[in-house]
């Protein structure tokens, strides 16, 4: 009786082993051809944002994201706060609608660590070390200028801040050096420079002694950033103030 | 001649009809399908869509069809010489003599809990009498011999439809210099109907 049962459990489990594992039909469908996209490379510590477009207006569809670090997301663009270098890699995506998926799709995501870490409110910037008020910028320039130099600016009432990149389009993520206005730019320095306006009307400028600044994207708007960074007067070199700033392009 | 015909009416119902979806089956019947109502879906020899002034969906099996316009395209069915079964393709263009039609069908294999899929590419360039004159078929792999099918694509369709402007502005669009040839994929999705006459 117990021999019966013992082979009677084996049969058993060996089917519902072989259920579980079955092979389905294949099934064939016709469908929309879709695309993925991110953000990378990604700074650490800024939001990695995973993007395909709307598959169907009105059908039922999930979007099923994949990735590094045990990623899995149901929305159709996720944003993964906080990006550190273990959420590099490959992400992909499948599109269901009924019993169809899509192939799945594959973007690589870099994430590239962030040497500048201050925190700071978006579009200010805070001067510390001299007389100067802050500023609330809601002026914003992004356009190629002469000798293939690209300006991110930021400004208010008082400041303008503006910051030229070696390119003819808006410079990649990355971290630049900031160079003076005598030294020729290249493809990983900056030029900073800051131009202050009293309320009778002067203007006083500045230029940036080294320092970091940092450019990224969110939602395909660049991101400038620098912390702490000293300014001297365009006719000397002791430091009048420092500055540190974040705008994002308009 | 009997086809030249048939395109020529595809093309003028496509126009007359330019605001609505609609299924001819075999049997002549014109089912017009909501057009407000998610995609027309083909899955498996079936085509799903669904009825004006319903909710639910519907199916039309390929052998049923006749064809089928579904916005700016024209999606047939044939029984292609040499072909064991009637098959639905887009009518990408057509001219006096030849049509260039083609599909691209995601097969997705199910194993317990997992499940991979795979599209597979077919374009054709037949006669009237629904004859193959040229035909390139791939899918999506990166591997050489695939590459060097999708390669051939390209000049397929310039061999036969040189003499359609329309046809040539659409795959440069897609014939690109790109690694593995995987733009020319994107053809495929583009199936708005051309008429070359």
């Amino acid at each position: 009786m117990r021999k019966k049962l013992t082979l009677f459990l084996i049969i058993l489990i060996n089917a519902a082993i072989f259920t579980s594992c079955e092979n389905k039909e294949p099934i064939h469908c016709v469908l929309n051809q879709t695309t993925i996209s991110s953000n990378s490379p990604a700074f650490t510590g800024d939001e990695i944002q995973l993007s395909t477009p709307t598959y169907s207006s009105t059908g039922t569809v999930i979007y099923e994201w994949n990735g590094p670090n045990g990623f899995q997301s149901f929305q159709q663009n996720p944003v993964i706060p906080n990006a550190t270098t273990a959420m590099a890699g490959d992400y992909t995506l499948k599109v269901k609608i009924g019993i169809c998926e899509t192939e799945e799709l594959k973007t690589t995501v870099e994430v590239i660590p962030n040497t500048v870490t201050c925190t700071q409110t978006n579009n200010t910037a805070t001067i510390t070390n001299g007389s100067y008020p802050n500023a609330n910028f809601y002026s914003f320039n992004s356009y190629q200028v002469v000798n293939n130099e690209y300006l991110l600016s930021g400004g208010d009432l008082r400041w303008s801040i503006r910051a030229y990149f070696l390119a003819d389009t808006s410079p990649i993520t990355g971290t630049y050096s900031i160079v003076g206005s005598s030294t020729t730019l290249t493809s990983t320095t900056v030029r900073v420079e800051a131009t202050y306006t009293t309320l009778s009307g002067s203007t006083f400028e500045y230029i940036a002694k080294p320092g970091d600044v940092s450019v990224s994207y969110v939602n395909g708007f660049a991101v400038v950033k620098f912390c702490d960074v000293p300014f001297s007067s365009t006719t000397s070199t002791s430091t009048q103030f420092n500055c540190s700033a974040k705008y994002t392009q308009d | 001649m009997k086809n030249s015909f048939i395109f020529s009416f595809l093309f003028f119902s496509l126009v007359s009809f330019a605001q609505n979806n609609y299924l001819i089956d075999k049997k002549g019947n014109k089912i017009i399908i909501r057009d407000d109502v998610g995609e027309v879906i083909l899955i498996d020899k079936r085509i799903s869509y669904t009825l004006v002034g319903k909710s639910w969906e519907k199916y039309i099996k390929f052998d049923d069809l006749d064809y089928a316009a579904i916005g700016p395209t024209i999606l047939k069915s044939f029984k292609l010489k040499g072909k064991k079964s009637s098959d639905v393709y887009y009518i990408y263009a057509s001219k006096e003599d030849k049509s260039l039609i083609g599909i691209a069908v995601t097969v997705t294999t199910t194993y317990g809990n997992m499940s991979s899929s795979k599209t597979f590419y077919k374009m054709y360039v037949i006669d009237n009498d629904n004859n193959i004159l040229d035909e390139v078929d791939f899918n999506s792999s990166t591997r050489k011999s695939e590459s060097e099918e999708r390669a051939l694509l390209a000049p397929m369709i310039r061999k036969h439809f040189s003499d359609c402007p329309q046809v040539i502005q659409r795959l440069s669009q897609y014939d690109l210099d790109t690694d593995k040839n995987t733009s020319i994929m994107g053809f495929f999705f583009n199936p708005a109907y051309i008429n070359c006459k």
